[in-house]
């Protein structure tokens, strides 16, 4: 559960089944991928009874939890790293860039891998 | 190396057939995450923070051209077009999705390739020294060894919801370059006294919260009791390995907790009750593993003592430097081992883009007979490359940022995925490989350094092995913000050791500057250019370096 | 109650009995090791079966230190209190193939459907399967592979004992 002592607020939050992104909850019960989309959420009971409506949805998302938010004109404010490169993603690259003087080759299709 | 016959390919098959309808299961909402948790896991299958990712096996690192094209064709249609290489020789993808993964393994099995316990409380891949094969160092090749451990291992019925993981890694040659002294059970092939080979068994070593060193277990096993008393190991582990606490869950904890005595009086207890059942391996078998693994047809050539050291005089000094850092000598005369590094300016240790698998694959096709292994440390080894063929190769492997002449410097680093993909952990790592790959662009400065391994994880699991670096860096959450510890002193080879922490730990903005400190040191302190940091940390201990660190702390 | 034995459905009368429980008057019964042990000549005199239930911290020892006992026994339940709890695989291998037992050995617990091929080449053959769980399709599982490296319970001989590979 989240530390409530970090944060006024809470957001509650998952991974989509089908890719494993992280998705976050609206008041509607559907899910974003934009945390700015979540629903805040005051009352610890509230935030039980959304994470555990959340279980009930595997087929779409997996492993619900709460995290510490503040609040900002209305808008979460995220606190820790963690839920900042969930939202965001790797800070790294990770599309490596091909060498520029082998476009020809990085232009061709690729092998067909399964022959034979 | 080896090759399916009717047999494995049928399992690995039919384990696609099955997990496909557990996928289905799963989407279906059949079963529940919880319940499908454990089978994904055994199929290789985690929820990182924000994708799942796929970790591939590749059996002690080899692979063969035609595997390496598939990676890369995985890479491209199912993936972001890259693949990382990990620190237990397997690879693995970061974006696939959940629907797709049987079309992976689908792909994977159609090159003898697959995910199976590559993740779980079973018997993972089966590692092993990257120049198995041609070390001149060699007593035996231990490959044969791992395939015969990776198939007793592959869906045992008895061992498959073990306390915990369980690594296992062999080596052949005198120097150990398979860290078999870090893993659960560690097999190293021996001479006994009568001159006869057979092995050395070493159980209960890891890393992690706790690091260990292994204990021998046993000091000489013919090769015929292999898999026996290993059996008996897993045995005594399911039964009696800690199930409370997942802390403490390893095979270490255990023979710790119950000292290396009584581990190995119930061991052997077991192992009098199974050694000469079915389970002996037959003359037959081990002939038929060991043919897969016979060395291929080198071509005769002159063994030319001169031809490496004038080659790194070369008037192309990236060519020299090259020679001089990343080339290994081989039993053959006339042929090397020559080592790629993933360690590149701006780029994750260890990433390969798709592109650049094919292209390699092209390259080792030309030069290396097909053949190319995946190192412990995130590097790739070509261990079949004739000496003459390095000038050309050099130039093909430079077109393709494979070139980087920093093997074993201090740029060489590894470094788990850390906090920017890995759930599990507390800071990245990532960004610290990178801002030490930028500090250090001097090859002649890295060359003058000389040999210092450093080694970075992103939690206490210890996935970038950071307790057995010369120099291991551990980040960790201070009160929400990353923070790093810095370890001097480890090694995971012969001369095992574990790094020593050597004060409070430092921030992100600090840590790199806290490494160039400690090397700093190291070069005013060393006895000569040729003393490693290594050696020279242990002969002026600490204090030095502590004091260098934290002088104006 | 619907169990897969020899696999194949069947419906069962064995009925669980906990420790604080009081016997039933008569019918075929399945009790603790511990209560197996200590209410020895009261189970005797059971009007009905009496089988064991062995939890996954239980030792084998007690069970198998008089054969005949052990022989006698018509069912021998093995507790898996969580998926990832592994323990009684190496039992039901070890009461085979060690203690050579030839009764029932039936899993309960958590017992789902992907890990019955496993637990039959241990020497399972009888499941309860999880409740809420289809029955009918975890026979399917059974057959799910039809080559296996190693030695178990179910042939002792590795792969490569059993054929030709060369």
């Amino acid at each position: 559960m989240a530390a409530r002592n970090k944060g006024t607020h809470v957001v509650i939050t998952a991974n989509r089944t089908e890719d494993g992104a992280s998705v976050y909850l609206r008041a509607d019960g559907t899910w974003s991928e934009k945390v700015a989309d979540a629903e805040i959420v005051v009352e610890e009971t509230t935030q039980e009874a959304r994470i555990a409506w959340a279980r009930t949805q595997e087929r779409y998302v997996c492993d619900a939890y709460a995290f510490s938010i503040n609040v900002e004109a209305g808008l979460p404010v995220i606190l820790t790293k963690r839920e900042e490169i969930r939202k965001d993603g790797p800070t790294v690259p990770y599309r490596r860039p091909d060498q520029t003087d082998q476009t020809d080759q990085a232009d061709q299709a690729p092998r067909a891998a399964k022959e034979a | 190396m080896y090759v399916y016959d009717e047999y494995d390919q049928r399992v690995v098959a039919e384990r696609v057939a099955q997990f496909k309808h557990q996928v289905q299961r799963r989407i279906d909402g059949e079963i529940t995450e919880d319940e499908f948790k454990p089978i994904r896991l055994q199929n290789g299958l985690y929820m990182q923070l924000h994708a799942y990712m796929l970790r591939v096996a590749i059996p002690y690192g080899l692979l063969s051209t035609k595997q390496l094209r598939m990676l890369g064709h995985i890479a491209r249609v199912y993936d972001r077009g890259y693949g990382h290489f990990s620190t237990r020789q397997n690879i693995q993808y970061n974006w696939p999705k959940l629907e797709e993964v049987p079309n992976i393994l689908d792909d994977l099995a159609s090159v003898e390739m697959h995910a199976i316990q590559t993740s779980g409380n079973c018997i993972r891949n089966v590692t092993s020294d990257h120049l198995a094969g041609v070390a001149r160092d060699e007593l035996e090749d231990p490959r044969p060894y791992c395939e015969l451990i990776r198939q007793w291992s592959t869906f045992h019925p008895e061992f498959a919801f073990l306390p915990r993981k369980f690594k296992i890694a062999v080596t052949g040659a005198t120097t150990d370059r398979a860290a078999v002294r870090f893993h659960d059970i560690g097999v190293r092939i021996v001479l006994n006294e009568a001159g006869e080979r057979g092995f050395e068994i070493i159980a209960g070593g890891g890393m992690g919260r706790t690091p260990h060193v292994g204990p021998v277990i046993r000091s000489f096993l013919p090769y015929p009791h292999l898999l026996s008393y290993l059996e008996a190991i897993l045995r005594v582990y399911n039964q009696y390995g800690r199930r409370d606490n997942k802390f403490k869950a390893r095979i270490k904890i255990l023979v710790s907790e119950l000292g290396v005595d009584e581990f190995r009086s119930r061991v052997e207890e077991e192992w009098e009750q199974i050694r000469d059942s079915a389970l002996l391996l037959t003359e037959a078998e081990l002939d038929r593993v060991r043919h897969f693994f016979t060395p291929p047809t080198y071509e005769t050539l002159p063994e030319d003592p001169n031809a490496l050291a004038a080659a790194t005089l070369s008037s192309n000094r990236a060519y020299g430097h090259f020679v001089r850092n990343n080339v290994k000598p081989h039993k053959q005369a006339g042929y090397c081992a020559v080592m790629i590094s993933l360690k590149v300016p701006g780029i994750p240790p260890g990433d390969v883009s798709d592109t650049q698998m094919d292209a390699l694959a092209d390259i080792v096709d030309e030069y290396s007979l097909g053949e190319l292994v995946v190192t412990h440390n995130q590097n790739l080894c070509l261990p079949h490359v004739r000496q003459r063929d390095l000038p050309a190769l050099f130039e093909r492997l430079q077109a393709w940022d494979f070139a980087a002449a920093n093997i074993d410097k201090v740029t060489d680093t590894i470094s788990c995925p850390g906090l920017d993909y890995c759930s599990l952990a507390n800071a990245r790592s990532i960004p610290v490989a990178l801002a030490i790959t930028d500090r250090y662009q001097d090859i002649d400065y890295l060359e003058d350094i000389g040999e210092v391994s450093i080694k970075i994880s992103g939690c206490i699991n210890a996935c970038g092995h950071h307790h057995v670096g010369h120099i291991g860096i551990l980040g960790i959450d201070k009160q929400g913000v990353e923070a790093y510890q810095l370890m001097l002193g480890g090694s995971p080879s012969d001369d095992a050791s574990i790094g020593k922490v050597i004060g409070p730990a430092f921030s992100r903005e600090e840590i790199v500057d806290a490494v160039d400190t400690v090397l700093k040191t190291y070069l005013s302190l060393r006895s000569s250019d040729d003393e490693r940091f290594i050696d020279c940390y242990r002969r002026t201990g600490f204090q030095p370096f502590k004091d260098a660190l934290y002088a104006n702390h | 109650m619907q169990i897969i034995k020899n696999r194949q459905l069947t419906s069962d009368d064995w009925r669980h009995v906990q420790d604080a429980e009081a016997l039933p008057a008569a019918g075929d019964v399945i009790v603790s090791l511990a209560r197996w042990q200590s209410e020895h000549d009261v189970l005797a005199g059971h009007d009905g079966q009496v089988g064991v239930r062995l939890a996954s911290s239980d030792e084998l020892g007690p069970l198998v230190a008089d054969p005949a006992a052990l022989a006698k026994i018509p069912v021998i339940a093995l507790e898996f209190p969580k998926f990832t709890d592994g323990r009684a695989y190496t039992k039901a291998r070890l009461l085979r193939e060690r203690y050579a037992y030839t009764g029932e050995l039936r899993a309960v617990g958590y017992v789902l459907r992907d890990q019955l091929f496993y637990m039959e080449r241990c020497g399972i053959n009888a499941f309860e399967l999880k409740p809420g769980k289809p029955i009918e399709s975890a026979l399917e599982a059974f057959a799910e592979y039809s080559v296996t490296y190693q030695g178990a319970a179910d042939d002792p001989r590795p792969l490569f004992r059993r054929v030709d590979r060369r």
